[in-house]
């Protein structure tokens, strides 16, 4: 059994635009994977479709052997909290400060305060912003966004961690900084992680595998 | 200009605090002034109605066992309060009494006057009613109760309760309307809040969890507020009219605690509840569309 496997998916959003076409693919568990296309290539649809953010319009996707296009509504919290997220544009809390941000995942899992305190400082210290805690988010950079995004996603020790385009803004020091985080995570934790991108030059820094993805299509995998 | 941003937004969510507080405050408060006008005229209702008898009177002649089974009868009536026989000597003594007269100045062999029943309701304003079912007994001739005066008390008070009954509901309704659009707005000013909390797997029951007691505490506060200042206007307001009017039965302060606080704050807490639960369910309807 696969870790994650997407068969015969496809996905046509309401306004006619094809955004997936006969995807097949298969990940392993505990792979570090490279998803890499042009703007518009269906990336983002693909990590969408991991969260249950959206819907594939014909085929199946398969996470631990569960059936997540099928999923119904009332268990999507129990799958979004087995993941951890970098979403493309951030959703943090901009109101919220650093560590408001950083300990959520854990109050909906319900850690006791102590130990999610103990969580908090571990992953300031993983995304450099042991300083910037009781920060409000929006004052933050855009680097440093990325990072709490980051900081966020892993905090809860998720097994699949999805980053979509996490580098996005970000100069090239600060990127593989990033990057190389959450490579260390998975080399680490063993969790799966899978990088939506369109820099070449990241993808030759780390050995992951890659995905490539084109019009919808995977054209190599 | 984003620390701007960042402190607009609390701000935003201070002043629906305060706008959910202080509508429950002020509905509090109107729903306070009902309490003391209708507990003023339950006080005033228990003096009418020691005021305020039927007199039932037999017809001539009738044998005193059917005097006494139908005053049995009457005890019975579920409306009926205290009943008690008038006898024809104690009506004579009476009438002789209130003329000042003696009873050679009357000239007459026999008494003339027919013994009767006066009988209170349980609760005033059955007294028309009460007296409907007198007046259908056989035995009396002729059934008599307090005349237009105190059928015009007892419109109003039946007005006061029926309109305080409509007002109490409307005040209800209102409120809660006002509660649900405070809160709603307050639960769309937080909708980036619900969207991160919904990504990251929390389920429904927890990001309603925040607006429900948010909710409770806005209406728990602004019961106990209006509690507070109402006991403070009713102090000065009762020593007022007890000063100014001091033959009136007013209720006493003290009568008024317990009903006030019982009321604004179960209310105030329920209102905030119901309200949220509303809003919650509205803004869940909405973003399932």
């Amino acid at each position: 059994m696969e870790f994650l496997e997407f068969k015969k998916v496809y996905k046509v959003y309401p306004t006619g635009v094809r955004a997936l076409d006969n995807v097949n693919l298969s990940i392993e568990k505990g792979e570090f994977v490279f998803l890499w296309g042009a703007t518009g290539a269906g990336k983002t649809t693909l990590m969408k479709l991991i969260t249950r953010e959206e819907l594939p319009t014909s085929g199946e996707v398969w996470l631990e052997g569960c059936e997540i296009s099928a999923l119904e509504d009332r268990y999507l919290p129990i799958l979004r909290r087995n993941l951890g997220v970098v979403f493309q544009d951030l959703k943090l809390v901009p109101h919220w400060t650093v560590y408001e941000n950083l300990i959520s995942p854990l109050q909906v899992l319900g850690v006791r305060k102590k130990y999610a305190h103990h969580l908090v400082e571990e992953i300031l210290d993983l995304v450099h912003l042991q300083d910037k805690k009781h920060h409000i988010a929006e004052w933050l950079s855009g680097g440093e966004k990325q990072k709490l995004c980051l900081g966020r996603a892993l905090i809860h020790r998720p097994h699949l961690v999805l980053a979509d385009e996490p580098t996005g803004n970000l100069d090239g020091a600060t990127a593989l900084e990033l990057v190389g985080a959450l490579f260390e995570f998975s080399k680490k934790l063993g969790a799966t992680v899978i990088i939506a991108t369109h820099s070449e030059e990241l993808i030759s820094q780390f050995p992951a595998r890659l995905v490539v993805l084109n019009k919808g299509k995977i054209i190599q995998s | 200009m984003s620390k701007d941003r960042a402190f607009h937004r609390r701000g935003i969510k201070s002043s629906y605090l305060v706008m959910g507080f202080l509508s429950i405050f002020f509905t509090q408060l109107l729903l306070n002034l009902f309490i003391f006008g209708y507990l003023e005229l339950q006080q005033m209702g228990g003096v009418w109605q020691s005021s305020f008898a039927i007199q039932a009177f037999f017809r001539e002649g009738v044998a005193p066992e059917v005097v006494e089974k139908v005053q049995e009868e009457v005890k019975a009536l579920p409306l009926a309060g205290e009943v008690r026989l008038v006898s024809s000597e104690e009506a004579k003594n009476k009438f002789l009494g209130y003329f000042s007269l003696q009873e050679e100045d009357l000239g007459l062999e026999e008494n003339p006057f027919p013994p009767s029943l006066e009988v209170r309701a349980r609760r005033v304003e059955e007294l028309p009613l009460l007296a409907q079912e007198l007046e259908e007994i056989e035995a009396f001739e002729e059934v008599f109760y307090g005349g237009e005066n105190t059928e015009a008390l007892l419109r109003f008070y039946r007005f006061f309760l029926t309109a305080g009954g409509f007002l109490l509901l409307a005040l209800f309704v209102f409120s809660l309307l006002v509660v649900t659009a405070v809160i709603r707005a307050s639960i769309q000013a937080r909708g980036i809040e619900i969207e991160v909390w919904s990504l990251i797997g929390a389920t429904k029951k927890f990001i309603r969890a925040p607006f429900i007691y948010q909710g409770m505490m806005e209406g728990l506060s602004g019961g106990v507020a209006a509690f507070l200042v109402s006991l403070v206007f009713f102090h000065f307001l009762l020593d007022f009219l007890n000063t100014s009017f001091p033959l009136f039965f007013w209720i006493s302060w003290e009568e008024l605690v317990l009903p006030l606080g019982v009321v604004s704050v179960l209310m105030g807490s329920f209102l905030g509840f119901l309200g949220a639960l509303l809003a919650c369910n509205s803004v869940e309807e909405e973003s399932a569309k």
